[in-house]
């Protein structure tokens, strides 16, 4: 079974190549404002539902914060 | 740019920036070019505090203060500008006051007063470097806006908690982007200092890591963060740095190729 660890502590799995980013992001995140990448780099909202996860893809999902 | 500064330094300037002048990359023409640039610092709590203070104190020749809170008590455990006796005043006007007791070759004006759409255009004028060290999205949007159509780079900075956010929005890298390709909502349910909390030196870990990549971008045209945004754990000790892109759907980004 293919899997991807998000932000350092979670293990999730997927079907490489098949599951996309808007699936995981909703699997796991709240709807709020949140900036996701993968390997490192930002993938933009707009391109979550055709970006394909694989084996051991490393996630990040952060949200904003505003306090100065 | 400031055009009427001096092409040289007096003895005084040699003396008080010779730490940072005896670095090689560094060097007299480099201290001399920052006595002409101008930065706005949007928000004078605690991001402001720091990132100010090391920016007059390195002999940046222009530096404005914009805010429009009054000091408060629970302000001082890490708004380390302001003591017992500034409480009710305004932190733009006590923060410009210390910072010209700090150094009197740097012009430092303070402005008492929020940023709107109303008077955006009149308190960020063009300018060489806008630095973000606001406690609301609503305000932070409003910035990027501004900057992003007037190719204003703006250095962004937050932090809650443990944890700070960094990003440069640089009109010289359009490809990645600017803060709302990111975050596209005024409002988020994560919130402030105010709200969900701050521990107090990590205002300082931020606004310093503000101040030092300023620095960077001021007299290399280009730093870490202009691609990148720099997530940033006080507990752990973490930096993660994410690559940045522009969102095709951006509607700030949208508006600026749209011209
Ligand atoms: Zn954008």
């Amino acid at each position: 079974m293919s899997s991807v660890l998000v932000n350092q502590q979670q293990t999730i799995e997927i079907e490489d190549g098949k599951t996309t980013l808007a699936t995981l992001v909703t699997t796991i995140a709240s709807g709020d404002d949140i900036a996701v990448a993968v390997n490192n780099h930002i993938i933009t909202k707009e391109k979550w539902s055709e970006h394909l996860l694989c084996d051991n893809d490393n996630i990040n999902i952060f949200g904003a914060i505003a306090g100065g | 740019m400031l055009t009427d500064k001096q092409e040289s330094l007096n003895s005084d300037e040699y003396i008080r920036y010779s730490r940072q002048i005896m670095i090689e990359q560094w060097g007299e023409s480099t201290q001399i070019s920052l006595k002409k640039l101008s930065v706005i610092i949007v928000g004078a709590g605690g991001l402001g505090n720091i990132a100010a203070s090391y920016l007059v104190g390195a002999g940046v020749g222009y530096v404005a203060i914009v805010d429009g809170d009054e000091v408060e008590l629970s302000n001082l455990p890490r708004q380390i500008a302001f003591d017992i006796d500034s409480i009710e005043n305004s932190k733009a006007y006590e923060l410009a006051e210390r910072l010209r007791s700090q150094n009197d070759h740097v012009e430092v004006v303070g402005f008492h007063g929020y940023i709107t759409a109303d008077n955006i255009q009149h308190l960020i004028p063009p300018c060489d470097l806008v630095i973000d060290c606001t406690d609301n999205f609503e305000i932070r949007q409003l910035l990027n806006r501004h900057c992003v159509v007037n190719r204003i780079p703006l250095l962004s900075g937050s932090v809650t908690k443990w944890q700070g956010q960094l990003l440069l929005v640089d009109p010289r890298q359009p490809a990645a982007g600017c803060y709302r390709c990111l975050f596209s909502q005024d409002q988020a349910s994560e919130g402030n200092c105010n709200t969900i909390g701050v521990i107090g030196p990590m205002v300082g870990v931020i606004g310093a890591f503000q101040a030092s990549q300023a620095l960077a971008y001021l007299t290399r045209q280009h730093c870490q963060l202009s691609d990148q945004i720099a997530l940033i754990d006080g507990d752990t000790l973490g930096i993660k740095l994410l690559q940045r892109s522009k969102n095709a759907q951006c509607s700030v980004c949208h508006t600026v190729a749209g011209e």
